[in-house]
């Protein structure tokens, strides 16, 4: 009863024009309690209606636990991640937009860090992760706006099956003293779901190389002071009140203690490391009832984040303490009217809070989004999707909107979608506050967004093929930049670019079986112009030129072969060269990346037990090439790891 | 059928690896340098560059990465000509690089892995020993101009050493924007302090009577502070008596920027040059050696023909060159202006040009 009261009390709060159909629906229709699976997917689905998701194959996913998530979209996906190496700061470029455009979720909570707006996929173990989905261009509005690029969200899945493995344990070990271990059990009741996850990987990470840009001579040195450890353990509490009412409780903590390198044409003696503590804490509840669709969160989130550097010589150091908190309120509700139509809706609230020595004092912040969304089938084929959102932050509102549509022009074999959106990203709090430079006067970043997708998808026997091929386009205004100002030389961010980006992306991928052969090549390509179009002076040569670090094309490719027990995988990523100044006068050079791995899965007679044998090698041809200019990467590397289910 | 998958899989795999053919053409050796400039590249990117300046107006730029196939460092801060060969100091490479002046060829890299350093001014004091200034320690480093190795140091009391000047067997240093350290040249040791707080990144000029030359003023240690605490003063120094001899105090709404402030000489050695803010105007100035006080009116006002003045130098021709590093982000260019105001020529250099010298 309570459920039902606090329902209509949602629904009054966020549909004041269908009150009344509301409220008959509740009391006085009789609701009938079906066994329902909890599905975070089709809502997911039906608000980012006319845009593109891809979802990272869970066996690309599986093979890459022992990496991290930077790691894995730079390898799988069009998400151009810019790393400092292994281990090392990586940030995203989701189709030509900057880091702070791509929003990172954690099961619906966005944890992006606060302060700096950029998340590092470096510091996200894969092995705390079922899922992995992308949701390209800024449609899908419920997670907050800002997602200029797209959305990078990361779930995990509660598995009630008794019958499956409840203990995994994972060690593996590889190039330059790289040692992972991780730790999984589930315990399961008919009600109480358990998830325990523990993960520790540390590397030395000094690899060697030849440095040709140092001095006179090239010369052969390691990497230094690269060293990084990584651990963490997440908690996760399922309790089912009922068929349709489901109760949960995560909790999650990473420590990451992280040397930081030089570049390479850097002969530095100075020590830097970075030690960050994060603690993210998400209880829910969800209701699958009839017609509702009724979710919940609460969560807390703290980063912590303590920058050191010192020197040899008689120049002072830096100290950088940086402590920010976020406790979130999610409501999410949706009803369906009918079968072809739904109506819902989110209220959020979001507190920030910020305490470190880089700003002059402590802030706050505070965010409230309203969120409606309609989905509507008026024919078989046909789905119109529409989502109002007001977001007030602080003592600034600004509204936006999303709208697309799917039909299926083949039934079952082509379907074509599109979609616009407005959206806008709000400054990071360093733009803002950051002492010395941050402009407390900086408005948000804002554009429209158009996408078209075509999807092909037949399966024929042993044979399937899947093909999605979008083209998207979008504009920036006010576009922050870090400029040196006049008379204090120091760096200020400006709304002072406009961006016009567009590109193509195409997502392939073809299986076959022939006997106890299964065969399966996934490719992805992707085509990123992101031009900037404001002239900010007579002689300024960056119009009509790319942005720094947002590769032209970037294509992936793999090969998965599975027989029987065993199973084998090559890999080949190309990223090509990227801009490192804004008038495209210097570059760092393209490269393509091979990698492989071979598994074997030994099953224990007679028992469920199994163990997995993997022996992978990245950067097989011994490539040498740069994420980041003058930061190498790694050169070819073997691991050999050990899973053992129980 | 699956032999004839994997192989036509893995004949897709092999395809190019790189492509690196961004690296312009390399000097003409043929053609006259009127002036080098050194660009600073953005900090920790690596584009600093050495560009020329030819007789006949073309710009060879990044001379340094043309002729060795490798970039010249991180942060160029300046460099020195000492018998045909280039010392190019990179600050946040930690290094000195040598080249040959004839075809930019390098010679040497000059390392100090002993120490945390960030080299910033090379002056020569004898035919085989240059004194090497340093941002970060309380020291500055003899070379071997020859061998191309650190020989010794010379301790100073603060740390942030910058320009420098020899006069009268003696080497005049500024020392952290707040003294000027007066080091003999035969003993290596500090003989004296002067509390002349030397303005920016301005340089110790020695004039025809071979007075020292400082641009001073007070500002606060807060880089975002950059009201003066002071009148701006130009100075006067004996090298001999070690006295500042001319004092010549600007009215107090003549100021000049904490950061930006520049002090330059004309090949007569009579007349000084600099930059003055006044009336929220920065403008050229000029200051006969003998004068009395700052003109009332600048020879040009520079505001609106440049975006973000980095440096300044005066041509033997007696033109103002003005480096405008426009927003840091992409390559900068070097105006020259004759005494009017009147822009003659424009060069396109490499990313924030920031040290002009002229043959």
């Amino acid at each position: 009863m309570n459920i039902r009261i606090s329902s209509f009390v949602f629904c009054l709060l966020l549909f004041s024009q269908v009150e009344g159909k509301a409220q008959t629906s509740i009391t006085d229709t009789v609701i009938q309690i079906r066994n329902v699976t909890v599905s975070a997917e089709r809502r997911q689905r039906d608000n980012n209606i006319g845009s593109r998701r891809s979802d990272i194959q869970s066996v690309l996913l599986e093979s890459s636990k022992t990496q991290t998530l930077g790691e894995l979209l730079s390898e799988n996906s069009l998400v151009y991640i810019k790393s400092l190496g292994q281990g090392g700061l990586s940030t995203s470029s989701f189709r030509g937009t900057s880091s702070s455009h791509t929003q990172v979720n954690w099961n619906g909570i966005t944890i992006n860090p606060i302060m700096g707006g950029s998340f590092d996929f470096s510091q996200f173990p894969n092995f705390f992760t079922d899922e992995v989905t992308l949701f390209h261009g800024n449609t899908y509005l419920k997670n907050g706006t800002g997602a200029f690029g797209g959305s990078i969200n990361m779930n995990t899945r509660p598995d009630w099956n008794k019958e499956t493995n409840r203990f995994r344990a994972l060690l593996e070990y590889g190039a330059n003293d790289t040692y992972t271990g991780g730790l999984a059990y589930r315990h399961v009741t008919p009600r109480l779901l358990s998830n325990t996850r523990l993960y520790y990987q540390q590397s030395d990470n000094d690899f060697k190389y030849l440095n040709k840009v140092l001095q006179k001579d090239p010369f052969y040195e390691r990497r230094k002071e690269a060293k990084y450890w990584q651990g963490g353990l997440m908690q996760e509490l399922y309790y089912k009140l009922g068929d349709s009412q489901q109760l949960s409780l995560a909790g999650w903590y990473m420590y990451n203690r992280n040397q930081l390198p030089q570049p390479i044409l850097v002969n530095k003696k100075q020590h830097e490391l970075q030690v960050t503590q994060n603690v993210r804490l998400n209880a829910g509840y969800q209701l699958v009832e009839g017609k509702h669709n009724f979710k919940a969160n609460l969560a807390y989130l703290r980063d912590d984040l303590h920058y050191t550097q010192r020197f040899d010589g008689d120049y002072r150091g830096t100290d950088s303490d940086n402590k920010s908190n976020s406790l979130i309120v999610k409501t999410d509700y949706t009803y369906h009217f009918r079968e072809n139509l739904e109506l819902g809706g989110s209220l959020n609230y979001r507190y920030d809070w910020v305490h470190t020595n880089n700003y002059d004092d402590p802030i706050k912040r505070n965010t409230v989004t309203l969120t409606t969304n309609l989905v509507w089938r008026p024919k078989e084929r046909t789905i119109l999707n529409l989502q109002l959102m007001g977001e007030q932050n602080d003592h600034l509102f600004m509204p936006t909107f999303s709208a697309g549509a799917s039909y299926a022009l083949i039934r079952d074999l082509l379907d074509v979608k599109g979609s616009v959106a407005y959206n806008y990203h709000y400054p990071t709090l360093n733009d803002l506050y950051w002492v010395p430079g941050g402009n407390p006067d900086l408005n948000p970043e804002k554009g429209f967004a158009y996408d078209a997708t075509v999807s092909l998808n037949k399966t024929l026997g042993n044979f399937s093929f899947k093909l999605d091929a979008s083209y998207y386009l979008m504009t920036v205004k006010d576009w922050i930049v870090w400029l040196p100002t006049q008379q204090t030389y120091l760096w200020s961010p400006k709304n002072i670019q406009k961006v016009f980006s567009h590109g193509a992306e195409i997502m392939g991928e073809v299986g076959l079986k022939t006997g106890v052969f299964s065969h399966r090549v996934i490719a992805n390509y992707g085509y990123s112009p992101a031009i900037n179009k404001t002239r900010s002076s007579d002689k300024d040569a960056t119009v009509d030129k790319q942005l720094p670090y947002i590769p032209l094309h970037k294509w992936n490719l793999h090969y998965l072969l599975q027989v029987k027990d065993f199973s084998f995988k090559y890999g080949v990523a190309f990223t090509d060269k990227r801009y490192t100044s804004t008038d495209e006068e210097y570059s760092t050079v393209a490269f393509t990346i091979h990698d492989a791995e071979a598994g074997y899965m030994f099953h224990f007679p007679k028992s469920r037990y199994k163990a997995e044998f993997k022996l992978r090698v990245n950067n097989i041809f011994n490539a040498y090439y740069e994420s980041t200019e003058f930061y190498p990467m790694p050169l070819r590397r073997f691991f050999g790891s050990m899973m053992f289910y129980f | 059928m699956n032999a004839i998958l994997a192989v036509a899989f893995m004949s897709m795999l092999f395809v190019s690896c790189s492509d690196n053919d961004d690296i312009p053409d390399g000097p003409d050796p043929d053609l006259k340098v009127r002036a080098y400039v050194a660009c600073e590249g953005n900090f920790t990117k690596g584009t600093a560059s050495l560009n020329a300046i030819m007789e006949d107006g073309t710009v060879q730029t990044d001379i340094f990465r043309n002729a060795n196939n490798r970039p010249l460092g991180d942060v160029a801060q300046s460099f020195s000509i000492i018998d045909g060969k280039i010392f190019i100091t990179l600050n946040n490479s930690e290094k000195i690089e040598v080249v040959n002046e004839s075809d930019y060829k390098s010679v040497a890299t000059i390392l100090y892995p002993e120490r945390t350093i960030s080299p910033q001014y090379v002056m020569q004091i004898d035919d085989h020993r240059a004194v090497v200034s340093d941002l970060w320690n309380a020291f500055l480093w003899i070379i071997d101009t020859k061998e191309y190795k650190v020989l010794q140091e010379i301790p100073v009391s603060t740390y942030s050493t910058k320009q420098m000047a020899v006069a009268d067997g003696k080497l005049f240093v500024t020392l952290a924007a707040k003294k000027i350290a007066v080091i003999s040249l035969s003993s290596l040791k500090v003989i004296k302090e002067l509390d002349i707080p030397v303005v920016g990144d301005s340089k110790l000029l020695k004039d025809k009577n071979g007075l020292i030359w400082a641009l001073a003023c007070g500002f606060d240690d807060d880089p975002e502070s950059i009201i003066p605490r002071t009148v701006t003063s130009l100075n006067g120094i004996d090298p001999t008596t070690l006295e500042t001899v001319k004092t010549v105090k600007f009215p107090s709404d003549y100021t000049v920027s904490k950061f930006g402030a520049r002090l330059d000489i004309n090949q007569a050695k009579d007349k000084l040059y600099l930059n003055v803010i006044h009336d929220n105007k920065e403008g050229i100035y000029s200051f006969p050696i003998d004068g009395e006080q700052l003109p009332a009116e600048p020879l040009f006002v520079y505001s609106d023909k440049v975006e973000l003045l980095y440096n300044m130098a005066v041509s033997p021709e007696e033109t103002i060159f003005i480096c405008d590093a426009l927003d840091y982000r992409q390559r900068g260019w070097v105006y020259e202006f004759d005494l009017s105001g009147k822009r003659l020529n424009e060069y396109q250099v490499g990313i924030i040009p920031q040290y002009i010298l002229f043959k």
